[in-house]
């Protein structure tokens, strides 16, 4: 049996996600903080839970323990990820640094641990939930953008890194996805049925790693997004300030 | 070369902004303040402010008894370890002390690094990069924006082209870089502070050798007062976005919009 390790799996993409590499006949190990959310999320799916915070090096030590009994990993998919929104004057530092603990370091202290103690199967795949905010810019959440793209760059030298060992890693940049995190974080919630269920996106990724794919903008509209973002990025900077920034 | 002042649209404007120290017969007498100045690029950088005549608040993690040179004197140095979530209120204490109520210009230059695998590198390690490198401009920003704004000065952040391209023996120091290229653009957009981000190349200074790289082929690289030269003339200039040389640049660009080609290379262990 193929192993999936997902962090914040209690809630969200991460749940979507345990429940399609479930289906598709993996062991699942989810990662959370919520501890009573977790309990419900493992019972609905039939999987196993390591209650951690990943914000701290002790949540990262505890989780690579945990790990370190279990059959080696098939696919890790660092998806836990929070925000803090408002304009950057405005946002208290300690929540930004929160930001940054759980979207940028957990990823690479895990990454690194778990490779450190060679826990990656033959042929394992290594995801990372990045955000479409890496090509079209984010204003009003700067601090949860700089950590997505620093997050991207990451992947981005560590599959070359792990090439020789056939690890294969990829970066996913989501778009505005359906879950209680884009609620919370967004300005307007009147056009929430136009964000991604977050079951498509778990599809998309389940068929990116399948695919060994490097790069996975899911979606059409969001590639558009993307290409708009790389290519004419002062256009959607523009875009950008007048959807999201004037409304805070 | 004219001087261009910044409006707070963020547009530049031959205007002299009403709030300046230009508007006397004085000599013009700005404050620059440089993080990570007690070595490499931002020492060189002191050098060249003060040369100038403006002012400088230097920040930095070594006691100022430990450091030599006309520099660093009481009312000039501030003794800061930037990997610790205090460093912003010991900057801010510094600044009320030294009754310093505006800052022109807060370059953001301290960084460090780490060299070698991915799977060797500590937690601890990673924490303490992207402690320096990110959060600290973070914190600092936050806390003199108040300052800078009184100046209608501008935060200059210090990225590297490291970030263009995959880094397998330094990625969390490229990693941190992309996001601090990244929290520039950002802040940019919103569009309430001037901020102005600069890669530099490779430069030699020490910093090769803090983080246990070979240093032979440091020799070879520009060194750090050339490179602050240049750094100096962008920040007197007003593009938001300067890679320092031109081969620098060009890189910067192929490792940005032929990322595909260049990963498939390096992957081969072509490149
Ligand atoms: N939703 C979108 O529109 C969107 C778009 C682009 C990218 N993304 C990214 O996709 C990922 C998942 O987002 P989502 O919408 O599914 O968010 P979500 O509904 O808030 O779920 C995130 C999960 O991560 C957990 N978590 C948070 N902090 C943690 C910590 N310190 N340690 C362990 N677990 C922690 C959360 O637990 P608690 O509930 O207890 O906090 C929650 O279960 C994030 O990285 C997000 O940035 C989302
Ligand atoms: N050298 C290059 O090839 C190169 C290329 C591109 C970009 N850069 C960037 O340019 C900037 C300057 O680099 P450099 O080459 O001049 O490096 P450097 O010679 O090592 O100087 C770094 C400075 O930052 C200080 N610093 C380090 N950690 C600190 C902390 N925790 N608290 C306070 N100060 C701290 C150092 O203090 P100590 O003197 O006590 O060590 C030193 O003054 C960095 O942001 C670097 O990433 C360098």
């Amino acid at each position: 049996m193929k192993h999936a390790v997902i962090t914040g799996a209690a809630h969200g993409i991460g749940k979507a996600l345990a429940h399609r590499f479930v289906r598709a006949g993996y062991a699942v190990t989810g990662v959370d903080v919520d501890e009573p959310g977790a309990t419900i999320a493992e019972r609905e799916l039939d999987a196993r839970f390591v209650v951690a915070d990943l914000r701290s090096d002790a949540g990262i030590a505890h989780i690579c323990c945990e790990l370190a009994s279990t059959e080696a990993i098939d696919v890790l998919i660092h998806n836990a990820g929070i925000n803090a929104v408002g304009r950057f004057s405005d946002v208290s530092l300690e929540d930004q640094a929160q930001v940054v603990a759980v979207n940028f370091c957990a990823p690479m202290a895990l990454t690194a641990g778990l490779l450190n103690t060679d826990r990656f199967a033959k042929g394992a795949s290594i995801v990372f939930i990045s955000s479409l905010s890496h090509y079209t810019s984010y204003p009003g959440a700067a601090t949860y953008a700089a950590t997505k793209s620093g997050l991207a760059s990451y992947a981005r030298s560590l599959s070359v890194a792990l090439a020789p060992q056939n690890i294969h890693v990829m970066t996913v940049f989501p778009g505005a996805t359906r879950t209680a995190h884009a609620r919370r974080y967004s300005p307007n919630n009147a056009r929430e049925e136009k964000r991604m269920p977050p079951e498509t996106l778990a599809d998309h990724v389940f068929r990116g790693v399948k695919k060994r794919k490097r790069l996975l903008v899911p979606g059409f509209g969001n590639r558009i997004f993307a290409h708009l973002g790389k290519y004419c990025p002062c256009l959607m900077e523009y875009a950008m300030r007048k959807v999201i920034l004037e409304k805070l | 070369m004219g001087k261009a002042y910044y409006t707070p649209e963020g547009k530049a404007s031959r205007a002299k902004p009403a709030l300046s120290f230009f508007d006397s017969d004085m000599k013009p007498r700005k404050t620059v303040l440089i993080t990570g100045a007690t070595d490499g690029i931002g020492r060189a950088l002191a050098e060249i402010y003060q040369k100038r005549g403006d002012r400088t608040v230097l920040v930095g993690k070594r006691a100022l008894d430990a450091l030599y040179g006309a520099l660093y004197r009481k009312d000039t140095y501030c003794q800061a370890d930037l990997s610790r979530s205090d460093c912003a209120d010991r900057v801010r204490a510094f600044l009320n002390a030294q009754r310093i109520e505006t800052v022109d210009l807060a370059i953001q230059n301290a960084g460090i690094g780490y060299f070698g695998a991915i799977a060797d590198q500590s937690a601890e390690s990673i924490r303490e990069i992207v402690a320096v490198n990110l959060i600290a401009p973070l914190r600092l920003t936050h806390a003199l924006a108040p300052h800078v704004k009184k100046a209608n000065g501008k935060h200059v952040l210090i990225g590297s082209v490291a970030h263009a391209f995959p880094r397998s023996d330094y990625a969390v120091y490229a990693a941190s870089k992309e996001a601090l290229r990244v929290l520039g653009r950002n802040l940019r957009v919103e569009g309430d502070m001037h901020v102005q981000v600069i890669h530099p190349g490779a430069t030699r200074t020490g910093m090769h050798r803090k983080i246990g790289w070979d240093s032979e082929r440091a020799k070879g690289f520009p060194p750090a007062e050339r490179v602050a030269q240049k750094i100096a003339r962008a920040i007197d200039g007003r593009r938001a976005v300067v890679t320092i040389g031109w081969k620098n640049a060009w890189g910067r660009f192929l490792g940005r919009y032929c990322e595909g080609a260049i990963n498939n290379l390096m992957r081969r262990g072509t490149m």
